[in-house]
C-alpha cells in the first residue's frame, strides 16, 4: 500500500516536474502526429471505399486497354525511334513538340510523379453514333485512373479545383441526371469519383459512365476476360462486331475493301462471348506482338446468326474456304528442324494439302477474274498436253507442306514441296517429261550432285524468246520426301550437303533472337531479314511500316489451337539502327538555297531560317515542323539578331537583299515596325551583326550600322582595296581583311550604339601584313589572356599576329598547300582546310598535325567549329565541293558516322529529344536533313 | 503443192533434228569453288566496264575499240567457263547488255536485257540495263526512281540516277546523287567507283558552279565541248552569248562575220594591253595572232572588259601605278613581273577573286584555258 503511494507520489513529481517549455516544444508534435493519424484514416478510408473501374465502363466497347502502371507501360515508349516515327506522322505531328517536351522532361526522374502515375488505366473505344452525338467523328472514349493509394488525395480535388489558376475559365461545372462533372472547353467532360478520376470525350458515354453499375451488365466470359490477372504490362481487348461498326462509320480511314468484306464474312465464326486480346511490348531492340482470336468452329458453338448463314448453304464447314484450313490445329512443320544455319528468310505453309490452299486462295480473287474458268480451261488443256488432268498433276503428290526460303550468299529463293506419295510423283513427272512441252536435262553435276533441270524443247524456247518470253529453267532435287526447286544449282547443292551436316538454324542466334516467344506449332511461319526479303507488313511509306522496319530480323507466325487463332510477330533489331536520320527528315525545299542555315538567339526558341536565293526567307520549327515562309524578291542574306534586338521589338532575323534594303523580321516572318530600311549600300560581302545593329560592308570601305530603331549611320574604315568576305567580331573588336597585293588585316575597336558608333583603328599604322593573298576574314582569338588575329595566305602562309602588330612565335609558319578558306580556332588550335581536302591542326607551338580527306576538293566550302555534346571539347565540320560532310574532333579523329550527306554549314540542336544535339543541314540537292548524333 | 509440204516437212524435220541435237547431254561438272572464282572475274569485268562508262558518260562518245574489246573477253570467258548460277549468268549479260547499248545497238542490248532479266532480275547491273533501255532519258530516270524507292541503298542506281540527271542538265541535284553514291560505294568497300568516276563528278561540278540549277539553255549558249581548249572566236562567242560584257556588239555581231566582229572588238581595244588602250603598239596581235588562248591572254581580255563595264578606266593601271609610287620592283607573283603589260589585269582579277593562282604563288600566265575555265571566270567579272 506504502509501495503504491510512494508510487504514485513519484508519479506526480515527475509530472510536475515536466518543465513548460518541452510542453511547448510537444505541443507541435503532437498536433503533427494527430494529423499523421488523421491522413492515415483518411487515406485508409479512401483506399477501400472504392469504386471499381469496370462500374463506369458499358460492355459494348469496340477495344478495351488496360494497365496496372500507367507510368510503366508508357515511360518506356518515350524513348523510343519508334514513338519518334510514330510522332512524325502528319496525323501526331501536331503533338510532337509537346511529345519532346516530356521526353526531354526532368519530371521523369521526379520519385512524386512517377508514384503519382503509377497507377491502373483502363480505357475504352467505343462506336457511338455520330448524329446523336452531334459531332462528324463516331467513336467515343472513356478513360479511367484509379488513384489506388493516392486515393485520398485525389478525393480533395474538387475542392482545390476552383482555386487552381489553370484551371480559370478552362474548367466548368456541369450536371446530368446522375450527379455533376467537369466540363474541360470543348475537349471533353470529366469526373472525381472516389478513387477514379474519369476523362471521356462524349457526354452520353460519360452520363452511361456515371451509373456506376456497368459492371452488372457484363457477361461472365467477358467479365472474366477483363479482370483476368495481366501477364504482359498492357491489354488489349477487342470486340470484332463492335470494332467493325467503328470502322465502318469513321469517315477517315476506311479499311480497304477486301479486308472489310474478309471480315464481314469471318465475324459470324467469332465467338460472340470472348474478345480478341492483343498485347505488346517493345523496345528499341524488340518487338512483340500477339493476337488471340477466339473461334466458334464447331457448329454448337457457332452464333445465332451464322448458323442461319451456314443452314442456308447446307453445309457449314464449307461456308468459308478458308474455315477448312482454320479448323486444323498447327503441327510443327517437318522442314524446320531441317533448316541449316544459313537460310536467311523462309516462309513455311502447312495449312493443309494444296487442294485446301486452292479453294482458300480462290476466294480472293475478284469475281470479274473468273477463276473457276480459268480452272476448268487449263485442265482442259492439261488433259490435252499431258493426258492427265490439273488436279491429278498437282494435287496428287504433294503433302501438306510447303516452303519458301533463302540461302545466304544466294539470290535466287528455293521452293520445297512435300512429297506425300513418291510413287506417284514419279509417275507424273515421267508423264510430263515425255511430252513435247517440258523435258528435263540431267546433264549438270554440282559438287558431285546430279542435279536435273526442268526446260522447254530448244525449238519452243527459240519461239519464246522471239515473243519476249521468259521461261524459267529450275533445278530439282528430290532429298528426304521433299521435292526443292530452284533457279540456282548451288542452292540445291548446298541443301543436299547443309541439310545433312550443317549447324541448325534453331540454334543460330538470329533465329533464336526472333523464336523466344513464339510456339514451334504454326499453320503459316514467316522468318524474314529485311536485308534479303521484305514481308508484306513492312512494304509501304506508312508509318507502321517505318516503325516495322526498324526491326530487321523477325518472326511472324499464325496458329491456331483449340479454336483459338494466333497472329505473333516477334522482331527484333540485330543491329539497332540508332535511326541516324531523323523521322520526318529530309524536307524538300521549295527552291534553290545557299545552304546556310540560321538558328535564332532568342531563348528557348526552336526555329532555323535560311534563304532561298533571291525568293523567301524560310523558317522551320524542327519540335512541331511548322514551316513558314516570307517572300522579299532579290533577298541574298540573313543574319540572326541579338538578344537586345529580340528583347527590344521581337526581331529575330535581320534580312538583306541585294540593293541593300534591310529587313527585320520577328518569329512569325513579319517585319518589325519601322521596317524595311533602304541602306543605299552596294555590298560586297554578307553583313553581320554588332550588338543591336546590322553592319553592311560597301565596296569603298564603308560600314553601314542599320540600328533595331532603324537609324541608319555610315562610317568610313580608309580601307582603299575592298573588303570581300565579312569582318570578324569578337567583343567590342572588329578584324578586316583588306583584300590585295598591298592589303592586309584592318583591326578596329567599335564603341557607342544607335547611330552614334565610331571605329578606332588599332593598326593605324598601316594594315598587318601578309605576303600574298588571302581568302575569308581573320580569326579572332584569345590565348594566355590575349587576343591575336589569324589569317593564312593561299600559299599557305600562316599569320598570327598579336593587336600591337607582332607576330607570335614560330609564326608565319608554311604550310605546302593551297588555302581558299582562312583557319578556325577549335580547343586552343588553329585548324586550316586545304584545296586538296588536307585538314591540318596547327597548334599555337608550332607543331603540325594533318590528316588526308580522299576525294574532297574546298576551293570553296565551309569550316564549322561547335561542341556539339559539350564533352569531349569542340569538334570541326567541314564540307567542300559536294554533298558530303565531314566531322572530327580536335585531334582530327573522323567522327563515327561521318561523312553524311550534307552541304554548307551544320547547325546542331536536340531534335529527337535525346537531350543530344542533333546534326541540321542543307544537302547540296536542296534538302533539310537531319542526323541523329548519339552512339558517336 | 506438194513441193511446198515437202518443203515445209523438210523444215521441221530439220528443227526437230537440231532441237534433238541440242538436247544430246553430255556430263557437266561444276562446284561452289569454282564459282566464287567466276565471282572474282566478274569483279574484273566490272572494273573494266565501270570505266569504259566513265569515259563514255563524260565524252559523250561511245569507245568502241575498248567496249569492242570487253565483249570478246566476256563472251571468250563464257565460252570458256563453266557459268551456270544465274546470278553470275545474269550479270556477264548485263555488261553484255550495257556494252551494246553504248555501242548503238539497240536490239542486242534488249536481248541481252531479256535472257539476263530471265536469270536474276533484281542485279544491279541488269537493272541498270533496263533503265538504261528506257525509251527516253527522263523515263530511265523515273525507272531508277521507282527502283530506289525501294531499295534506296542501291549505290549502282544512284550512281546512274547521278549520270541521268547530268544529262538533264540537273547538275546541282547530279553532283548530290553521285556523291551519295560514292559513300554507299565506300560502305561496300568499292573505291574503283570514286576514282573512275570523280573526273566526271569533278567536271559536273564545273559545270554546276556556272550553271547552277538553271541549265536549260545550256545548248543555246554553244556550251557544248567545255572540255575543249579556247580560241579566240569562242572567246569572243562566249562572252557574248554569256555575258553582258560585250552587250554594244550584240546587235552587231547578228549581222556581222565572226572575223569582222574580231576586228571590231580589237580596235575597240578589247584584246590590247593596260597600257595601249588604243593599240597604238600594236599589243592585240599577243591574242589576235594565237590558235590557244592562255590564262593572261584571257586575263588581259577579261580586265579590258571589266573595267570597261565599271566604267572607271583609271583602273587600267592601278596596279603598276601603285608599285611605281611606293618604289617596289619585286612583284607578288613569281611568273608575272611589275614591267608584264598585263600586270594589271593578272593582280587585278587576282584580288577581285575573278581568276585564282593556281598554286597561292604563280599565275601560270602561259598555260592553255579550256571553254569551261573561260566562263566560269568570265560569268564573275560579269556580276
Amino acid at each position: 500500500m506504502k509501495k503504491t503511494e510512494n508510487y504514485n507520489k513519484e508519479k506526480q513529481n515527475k509530472q510536475r516536474k515536466q518543465p513548460l517549455l518541452v510542453k511547448i516544444l510537444l505541443l507541435p508534435l503532437k498536433i503533427l502526429l494527430l494529423l499523421l493519424i488523421i491522413i492515415l484514416v483518411w487515406f485508409t478510408f479512401c483506399f477501400f471505399d472504392r469504386v471499381k473501374p469496370l462500374d463506369l465502363l458499358p460492355p459494348d466497347f469496340s477495344i478495351y486497354i488496360r494497365t496496372d502502371s500507367a507510368w510503366d507501360t508508357a515511360e518506356p515508349l518515350l524513348d523510343l525511334d519508334a514513338t519518334l516515327i510514330a510522332m512524325t506522322s502528319p496525323d501526331l505531328q501536331k503533338y510532337r513538340n509537346s511529345f519532346l517536351k516530356i521526353k526531354k522532361s526532368k519530371l521523369r526522374k521526379n520519385p512524386f510523379v512517377r508514384l503519382a502515375l503509377k497507377r491502373r488505366f483502363d480505357g475504352a473505344v467505343y462506336a457511338v453514333d455520330a448524329e446523336n452525338s452531334g459531332k462528324s467523328e463516331n467513336s467515343g472514349l472513356l478513360a479511367v485512373m484509379d488513384a489506388g493509394l493516392l486515393s485520398g488525395a485525389l478525393r480533395l480535388m474538387p475542392f482545390a479545383i476552383p482555386h487552381i489558376k489553370s484551371f480559370s475559365g478552362k474548367v466548368e461545372l456541369s450536371s446530368n441526371r446522375h450527379g455533376s462533372f467537369y466540363q474541360l472547353e470543348e475537349k471533353g467532360f470529366f469526373i472525381i469519383r472516389k478513387n477514379l478520376l474519369v476523362f471521356s470525350n462524349k457526354r452520353e458515354l460519360l452520363e452511361e459512365a456515371m451509373t456506376y453499375s456497368n459492371s452488372s451488365l457484363y457477361k461472365k466470359e467477358a467479365y472474366e476476360a477483363v479482370t483476368a490477372k495481366l501477364r504482359d504490362p498492357l491489354r488489349i481487348l477487342v470486340n470484332g462486331e463492335n470494332l467493325l461498326k467503328l470502322t465502318n462509320g469513321s469517315e477517315g480511314e476506311q479499311l480497304p475493301p477486301l479486308v472489310k468484306s474478309y471480315m464481314e464474312s469471318m465475324l459470324p465464326y467469332l465467338r460472340g462471348d470472348e474478345f480478341a486480346s492483343m498485347s505488346f511490348g517493345i523496345t528499341n531492340n524488340e518487338l512483340n506482338v500477339s493476337i488471340e482470336v477466339p473461334l466458334a468452329m464447331e457448329l454448337s458453338k457457332l452464333p445465332e446468326q451464322s448458323l442461319q448463314v451456314s443452314q442456308a448453304q447446307q453445309n457449314p464447314a464449307s461456308a468459308h474456304p478458308v474455315l477448312s484450313l482454320l479448323q486444323k490445329d498447327s503441327v510443327v512443320p517437318s522442314l524446320l528442324p531441317k533448316f541449316s544455319e544459313d537460310i536467311q528468310y523462309y516462309t513455311l505453309i502447312s495449312a493443309g494439302n494444296l487442294k485446301n490452299i486452292k479453294d482458300a486462295a480462290a476466294t480472293f480473287f475478284p469475281e470479274e477474274k473468273n477463276f473457276s474458268a480459268v480452272w476448268n480451261k487449263s485442265d482442259t488443256v492439261s488433259r490435252i498436253v499431258f493426258n492427265r488432268g490439273l488436279d491429278e498433276l498437282l494435287f496428287s503428290w504433294p503433302g501438306d507442306e510447303f516452303a519458301v526460303f533463302g540461302i545466304e550468299g544466294k539470290a535466287e529463293p528455293v521452293f520445297a514441296v512435300k512429297i506425300a506419295d513418291e510413287e506417284k510423283r514419279r509417275e507424273i513427272f515421267d508423264r510430263v517429261f515425255s511430252s513435247y512441252l517440258i523435258q528435263t536435262n540431267d546433264s549438270l553435276l554440282v559438287d558431285g550432285v546430279r542435279l536435273p533441270c526442268l526446260q522447254m524443247p530448244g525449238f519452243v524456247l527459240s519461239v519464246l524468246q522471239a515473243l519476249n518470253v521468259n521461261v524459267p529453267r529450275p533445278y530439282f532435287l528430290v532429298k528426304d520426301d521433299y521435292l526443292y526447286l530452284s533457279q540456282s544449282p548451288e542452292n540445291l547443292a548446298a541443301i543436299n550437303y547443309d541439310f545433312q551436316n550443317a549447324k541448325k538454324l534453331s540454334s543460330s542466334q538470329n533465329w533464336m533472337r526472333v523464336s523466344s516467344r513464339q510456339s514451334p506449332y504454326s499453320t503459316l511461319s514467316l522468318y524474314y531479314n529485311l536485308e534479303r526479303s521484305v514481308p508484306f507488313f513492312v512494304k509501304g511509306n506508312s508509318a507502321m511500316s517505318k516503325i516495322l522496319s526498324l526491326y530487321n530480323s523477325g518472326r511472324f507466325d499464325l496458329r491456331i489451337k483449340d479454336s483459338l487463332l494466333t497472329l505473333q510477330l516477334q522482331a527484333s533489331a540485330v543491329k539497332p539502327q540508332s535511326s541516324i536520320q531523323i523521322p520526318g527528315f529530309p524536307m524538300e525545299l521549295e527552291n534553290k538555297s545557299d545552304a546556310l542555315l540560321v538558328q535564332s538567339k532568342a531563348k528557348k526558341s526552336s526555329l532555323v531560317f535560311w534563304v532561298e536565293t533571291g525568293l523567301s526567307v524560310n523558317s522551320l520549327d524542327y519540335t512541331n515542323f511548322e514551316r513558314n515562309k516570307i517572300e522579299l524578291p532579290e533577298v541574298l542574306y540573313i543574319v540572326p539578331a541579338d538578344e537586345s534586338t529580340i528583347k527590344e521589338n521581337g526581331g529575330e532575323i535581320w534580312a538583306v537583299t541585294k540593293s541593300g534594303m534591310v529587313y527585320l523580321l520577328n518569329s512569325k516572318l513579319e517585319s518589325v515596325l519601322g521596317y524595311p530600311v533602304l541602306s543605299g549600300l552596294a555590298m560586297t560581302c554578307p553583313p553581320f551583326v554588332y550588338k543591336d545593329s546590322l553592319v553592311l560592308c560597301g565596296n569603298d570601305g564603308k560600314l553601314c550600322f542599320v540600328s533595331h530603331k532603324g537609324e541608319v549611320q555610315n562610317l568610313e574604315t580608309g580601307i582603299e582595296g575592298s573588303i570581300k568576305s565579312t569582318p570578324s567580331v569578337s567583343g567590342d573588336i572588329l578584324a578586316v581583311y583588306e583584300k590585295g597585293f598591298f592589303g592586309g588585316i584592318h583591326i578596329y575597336k567599335i564603341s557607342g550604339s544607335g547611330a552614334g558608333h565610331t571605329l578606332e583603328s588599332l593598326t593605324a599604322e598601316g594594315p598587318l601584313e601578309l605576303d600574298g593573298i588571302a581568302y575569308g576574314s581573320p580569326c579572332l582569338f584569345t590565348a594566355g589572356g590575349k587576343q591575336y588575329a589569324a589569317m593564312i595566305t593561299q600559299a599557305g602562309q600562316l599569320y598570327v599576329y598579336d593587336f600591337e602588330g607582332r607576330l607570335l612565335p614560330p609564326f608565319p609558319l608554311m604550310l605546302n598547300d593551297v588555302f581558299y578558306l582562312n583557319v578556325k580556332m577549335a580547343d586552343g588550335c588553329l585548324f586550316a582546310l586545304s584545296a586538296e581536302g588536307e585538314l591540318y591542326r596547327i597548334a599555337l607551338d608550332g607543331k603540325i598535325l594533318k590528316v588526308k580527306i580522299p576525294y574532297f576538293t574546298a576551293k570553296s566550302g565551309y569550316l564549322t567549329v561547335c561542341d556539339y555534346d559539350g564533352i569531349s571539347g569542340q569538334e570541326i565540320f567541314i564540307s567542300g565541293e559536294g554533298n558530303s560532310l565531314y566531322g572530327f574532333n580536335s585531334y582530327l579523329e573522323l567522327l563515327p558516322g561521318f561523312p553524311l550527306a550534307g552541304y554548307g554549314n551544320p547547325l546542331f540542336e536536340d531534335l529527337n529529344g535525346d537531350n543530344i544535339k542533333d546534326c541540321l543541314v542543307i544537302t547540296y540537292d536542296n534538302k533539310l536533313a537531319a542526323a541523329a548524333m548519339q552512339d558517336r | 503443192m506438194k513441193k511446198t509440204f515437202l518443203l515445209y516437212a523438210g523444215l521441221i524435220a530439220t528443227m526437230f533434228f537440231a532441237a534433238s541435237c541440242a538436247s544430246l547431254q553430255q556430263d557437266v561438272f561444276t562446284s561452289t569453288e569454282e564459282n566464287n572464282w567466276i565471282f572474282t572475274s566478274t569483279e574484273v569485268y566490272e572494273e573494266r566496264f565501270i570505266k569504259i562508262d566513265a569515259q563514255y558518260q563524260q565524252e559523250k562518245k561511245a569507245p568502241v575499240e575498248e567496249i569492242n574489246s570487253l565483249l570478246a573477253d566476256i563472251s571468250a570467258y563464257r565460252q570458256s567457263t563453266n557459268v551456270i548460277e544465274p546470278y553470275l549468268r545474269a550479270r556477264l549479260m548485263a555488261f553484255e547488255g550495257l556494252l551494246y547499248k553504248m555501242a548503238g545497238k539497240k536490239r542486242d542490248a534488249e536481248t541481252a536485257f531479256t535472257g539476263a532479266r530471265s536469270l536474276q532480275k533484281g542485279d544491279r547491273y541488269v537493272q541498270m540495263l533496263e533503265c538504261r533501255l528506257a525509251k527516253s532519258t527522263e523515263e530511265s530516270l523515273e525507272l531508277v526512281e521507282k527502283k530506289l524507292a525501294v531499295d534506296s541503298e542501291n549505290p549502282v542506281l544512284q550512281l546512274e540516277k547521278g549520270k541521268l540527271l547530268y544529262q538533264l542538265n540537273k547538275y546541282d541535284k547530279a553532283v548530290s546523287v553521285i556523291d551519295n553514291a560514292f559513300i554507299l560505294f565506300d560502305n561496300e568497300g568499292l573505291r574503283s567507283y570514286r576514282i573512275f568516276y570523280n573526273p566526271l563528278r569533278r567536271y559536273i561540278w564545273d559545270l554546276n558552279q556556272i550553271y547552277g540549277s538553271d541549265s536549260s539553255s545550256q545548248e543555246q549558249k554553244g556550251l557544248n565541248d567545255l572540255q575543249q581548249i579556247l580560241n579566240l572566236e569562242g572567246l569572243v562567242k562566249l562572252t557574248l552569248e554569256n555575258t553582258s560584257l560585250l552587250d554594244n556588239y550584240k546587235a552587231v555581231s547578228q549581222k556581222q562575220k565572226m572575223p569582222a566582229l574580231i576586228t571590231n572588238i580589237e580596235k575597240a581595244g578589247y584584246f590590247s594591253s593596260a597600257a595601249d588602250q588604243q593599240n597604238a603598239a600594236r599589243s592585240s596581235e599577243y591574242i589576235t595572232g594565237s590558235d590557244e588562248i592562255t590564262r593572261k591572254m584571257c586575263a588581259r581580255f577579261i580586265w579590258n572588259a571589266y573595267v570597261r563595264s565599271k566604267g572607271n578606266l583609271k583602273m587600267f593601271t592601278v596596279y603598276s601605278e601603285k608599285y611605281r609610287k611606293s618604289g617596289r620592283t619585286k612583284s607578288p607573283l613569281a611568273d608575272i613581273s611589275v614591267d608584264d603589260a598585263d600586270f594589271d589585269a593578272v593582280l587585278g582579277l587576282v584580288e577581285k577573286e575573278i581568276m585564282e593562282l593556281p598554286d597561292g604563288k604563280r599565275f601560270e600566265p602561259d598555260l592553255p584555258v579550256t571553254r569551261l575555265q573561260f566562263i566560269t571566270w568570265i560569268r564573275k567579272a560579269d556580276l
